[in-house]
């Protein structure tokens, strides 16, 4: 709105701040100074932070220390956003804590800055936490920062104190690639080069602090192609879908070739930006695509410039920073949320930790802890849209969620992408698997048995096989204790070595299937997720879930294979039901109750089922 | 009643011929709402139940505006429920059913009937105990009653100190808590949503908007607000160093207090007997955004009493929106 009297800056977009530095550097003063004399503080705010410092006094820091843990402690343990505009720009201030224990937020805040305020002491220099706070916000996406070097009134406003500061910040700045735009000698208490001009450094010819904000001009944006993460999709009354989501680079217009992440080429019929019909949208817009032909096209799928593909990444190497007080472990699986997608992500190698001192990752065998940054390895279970961070920051970046307690384990960039389709390239195959069952005349399915040892799987799954064999139908057992003499030697028992036993299962099984064979897996299979995955390589459509059930104490007293006995006498280590946990299916296909029925009845009940669906 | 309203001048609604207009919006503004848009799809892709909570201010019109937009040209999925303390202005009522009748919106009214029923009211009670029981506790409860697992607000940071350190997506554990100190960490725009047993999210599009954001885009999309914010002269009374707005015969003077007719308007809009009003000649968008220009480097003291201590932090882990 062009309103006389209003600040030509305010109709452009915020600049987006953040803090660097240790804590008692006097972050929060140096803001506080900021707002104060850039004129953003209300009056009744004021005489509140008076009223609470003490007479006469003002506590800067008061104006930004929000909540009351952090007025108890004299410490910021949040991050606090903050608003003030001059007459010539406005800003956005992320002030992120300074302890160790807060590095989480420090990330958090460079995700969204564009220029970063780092605050060294002209009386202690380069701190560890300075070095820590400047590595992180590089590696989270920040590149520009302007250096203040703070209580220059404790130093008597020495020339050589500062430079002497100001050296070893520019080698620091350069090691971690952040640019400089300025380094300030300030004394953020009396306001000294905050906003004024401090007459006590007369020998500092370079902008306030303000100025040199007011003055920053942000890298022109790179024109790329357009990426369109589906963020939502609309039904239409009467019919019809448009997907929503906001486009993360390029431009569209109506009319132009898009692929969908899984190669199927579309165009866009119809366009709209913010709710409007738009002839073009630009990158950062929140916009509505009718697609030509209409798609089934869901959340999680990203749309693209033919020219680019992002979809198919099946590997990521990334760099994280582990969030909680548990340890990373690698074998885990854990959801990935990338664009907006979110999959299941198998932690299938941890390279290293870096070393901020040093810059350089180093293989070790301590636990991934809290603030730690990890180069590691991530196999998704299903193939997704990923591009490294370097090339987008929408589908490089991902945050990493910890199913079980709902928690932000880990937060990252990637920084290499492999992907199905490419990198490995698909053999074609002449003769199909359709063909293949139609030769044997029949369609084949995978019946996957999974329960405790003991439980009756193996019986079962021997009963079923000789049934079919009898019906002349081919037939397989694929046994998870056979595989472990042969195709699975190398494997243990930890929960990494459990789910990649399931993974060469699946795999294996479905090659059978594919060979037109009824396949029978009997594997113990303990986990929920690494099933998920089973079913997901095998196809919805020919994967059946038996969950052979019998309560552990039955399987303790049947206990076939001595197993439980030497799990109880301390010679088998992680063995099922002893030691680790089971998860049953939720929603199996078929739940046999092994210890309330007999043998012959489940195996009817199986085959009844084979046949009802129509793999018989 | 309604004939007042008609008269009263206000900015038309929206309505399909201006959502084809050209956009009037400058650079800051777009990308204010297109974020705000991002997170309120975000909102109904990711929960089964969200709801956004209407409170008739002008954060809450500016909000519905954008929830419209968000999803159009589909209609707006999912409800919009207002916590009504019965003490809000009878001009507010007018405008929330206003909006009702026009079609288009489910609205959902949660009012403490129990509470009511024993009396409670702002006068009796202090503000504190009068909050919680009309506004908190019926809050609480209309969540857990219809199963929204997402209340989408439009509060801002620039509003308050705690609320400057709000998650865009916040949680609540179970009972509706706030746990300022183990919120979840935000990184590039991506929202952890999963939620565990009981637990739910409030939703803040708005997180990021200052209060000059919002009447400007209230100016650029010529979104309707209750006229309560135009200066016109109203009945106050003087008390403590406010103006107190008389807004229906339930209001009670002090000993030594006479009714009077000052031009005043409303910066913020709750219940009347616990609103000041500030004298002012804006009587339009135009003048309220020229109010706040020279506004920001004057002296205002006018709500001293709601920023004493941290009072909005404690509201707020009880529940409190």
């Amino acid at each position: 709105m062009a309103h006389p009297g209003m600040p030509a800056a305010m109709s452009e977009p915020r600049l987006r701040l953040m803090t660097l530095g240790s804590v008692d550097d006097g972050k929060s003063t140096l803001i506080g100074r900021l707002l104060y004399d850039s004129g953003a503080v209300y009056e009744d705010h004021l005489v509140e932070v008076s009223r609470a410092a003490g007479k006469g006094d003002i506590d800067f820091s008061f104006l930004v220390d929000g909540l009351k843990a952090e007025r108890e402690q004299g410490i910021t343990i949040d991050v606090a956003y903050r608003y003030f505009a001059t007459q010539r720009r406005s800003f956005l201030i992320a002030d992120a804590p300074g302890h160790e224990q807060y590095t989480r937020n420090q990330a958090a805040a460079a995700s969204h800055a564009q220029l970063g305020i780092v605050l060294v002491t002209a009386t202690d220099g380069v701190q560890p936490q300075t070095r820590r706070h400047m590595a992180i916000a590089a590696l989270f996406g920040l590149s520009h920062v302007v250096v203040a070097i703070n209580k220059m009134d404790l130093v008597g406003f020495d020339r050589a104190a500062f430079a002497a500061v100001a050296e070893d910040m520019r080698r620091l700045a350069a090691g971690l690639g952040l640019q400089i735009v300025a380094t300030i000698p300030v004394a953020a208490k009396a306001g000294a080069n905050v906003v004024q001009r401090g007459d006590d450094m007369a020998w500092y010819e370079g902008p306030s602090l303000l100025g040199c904000l007011e003055s920053f001009s942000l890298p022109a944006p790179v024109e790329g192609p357009a990426i369109l993460p589906v963020q939502h999709t609309l039904r239409i009354e009467g019919g019809g879908r448009i997907s929503c989501g906001t486009l993360a680079s390029g431009q569209i217009r109506p009319g132009d070739p898009l692929v969908t992440d899984g190669g199927q080429r579309v165009h866009i019929a119809e366009l709209w930006s913010a709710g409007r019909p738009v002839e073009c949208a630009q990158a950062g817009e929140a916009i509505a695509v009718r697609l030509n032909p209409e798609r089934d096209i869901g959340r999680g799928a990203v749309l693209t410039a033919p020219s680019l593909q992002a979809g198919g990444a099946t590997q990521l190497r990334v760099r994280l920073v582990w969030l909680v007080d548990y340890a990373l472990q690698s074998g885990r699986t854990y959801q990935l949320q990338i664009g907006t997608s979110g999959i299941s992500a198998h932690v299938s190698r941890i390279e290293g930790i870096l070393d901020l001192a040093t810059m350089a990752v180093t293989p070790s065998d301590k636990a991934i802890g809290v603030n730690d940054l990890v180069i590691a390895r991530f196999s998704l279970l299903a193939p997704a849209p990923a591009l490294p961070f370097a090339q987008n920051r929408a589908l490089g970046a991902f945050i990493l969620v910890d199913r079980a307690s709902a928690r932000t384990v880990a937060a990252g960039v990637v920084l290499g992408v492999e992907r199905r389709d490419t990198d490995t390239p698909w053999q074609a195959l002449e003769v199909s698997p359709e063909r293949r069952a139609s030769l044997l005349g029949q369609k084949p399915c995978v019946l996957w048995l999974t329960g405790l040892s003991g439980a009756g799987k193996s019986t079962l799954a021997n009963l079923v096989d000789r049934e079919l064999f009898g019906l002349g139908r081919p037939s397989v057992i694929l046994d998870g204790d056979n595989l472990r003499h042969g195709l699975n030697a190398d494997l243990g028992f930890s929960d990494a070595d459990r789910i990649e036993n399931i993974r060469r299962v699946a795999f294996v099984a479905a090659m059978m299937a594919d060979a037109g064979l009824l396949v029978i897996v009997s594997l113990l299979s303990p986990f929920e997720e690494a099933r998920r995955h089973a079913r997901q390589v095998i196809g919805e459509n020919r994967f059946i879930e038996i969950f052979v059930d019998a309560p552990l104490d039955v399987c303790r007293q049947r206990d076939p294979k001595g197993l439980y006995a030497r799990a109880d006498a301390g010679t088998l280590q992680r063995f099922t039901g002893v030691a680790t946990g089971y998860e049953p299916p939720t929603s199996p296909d078929l739940h046999l109750h092994t210890d309330q029925i007999e043998a012959a009845e489940s195996g009817r009940l199986i085959l009844d089922m084979v046949r009802r669906r129509g793999f018989l | 009643m309604l004939g007042l309203f008609l008269q009263t001048p206000v900015s038309m609604p929206l309505n399909s011929a201006q959502l084809s207009a050209e956009p009037q919006l400058d650079a800051h503004l777009r990308l204010l709402e297109a974020e705000a848009i991002s997170i309120l799809r975000e909102a109904r892709a990711q929960f089964r139940n969200p709801v956004i909570l209407y409170s008739i201010g002008k954060d809450s019109s500016v909000l519905f505006h954008l929830a419209r937009k968000a999803f159009a040209p589909g209609t707006l999925p999912m409800p919009l429920m207002h916590v009504d303390t019965t003490y809000k202005f009878a001009e507010m009522i007018r405008f929330r059913d206003a909006l009702v009748a026009r079609g288009g919106v489910e609205l959902i009214l949660a009012v403490n009937e129990a509470a009511l029923a024993e009396g409670m009211n702002p006068f009796d009670h202090d503000a504190s105990t009068y909050t919680a029981a009309m506004k908190t506790v019926p809050l609480r409860e209309a969540i857990d009653r219809h199963g929204f697992d997402c209340a989408i607000g439009g509060a801002r940071r620039d509003e308050e100190r705690s609320r400057a350190k709000e998650r865009v997506f916040s949680l609540r554990d179970p009972g509706h808590v706030w746990d300022p100190r183990h919120q979840r960490p935000e990184f590039f725009g991506l929202y952890n949503t999963q939620l565990a047993i009981g637990a739910t999210m409030r939703c803040f599009p708005l997180s990021n908007w200052t209060e000059m954001d919002v009447w400007r885009y209230i100016h650029a999309e010529s979104i309707e607000v209750v006229p309560l914010y135009f200066a016109s002269p109203r009945r106050v009374v003087r008390r403590n160093g406010q103006w107190l707005p008389v807004d229906d015969a339930r209001f009670r003077t002090l000993p030594g207090e006479t009714i009077e007719t000052v031009e005043v308007r409303f910066r913020t809009l709750g219940c009347y007997p616990l609103t000041a009003a500030v004298e002012s000649s804006a009587k339009s968008v135009e003048d309220i955004v020229a109010e706040l220009l020279s506004t920001r480097h004057s002296e205002r003291i006018g709500r001293i009493i709601d920023h004493v201590g941290s009072s909005m932090e404690d509201k707020k882990r009880e529940g409190y929106f």
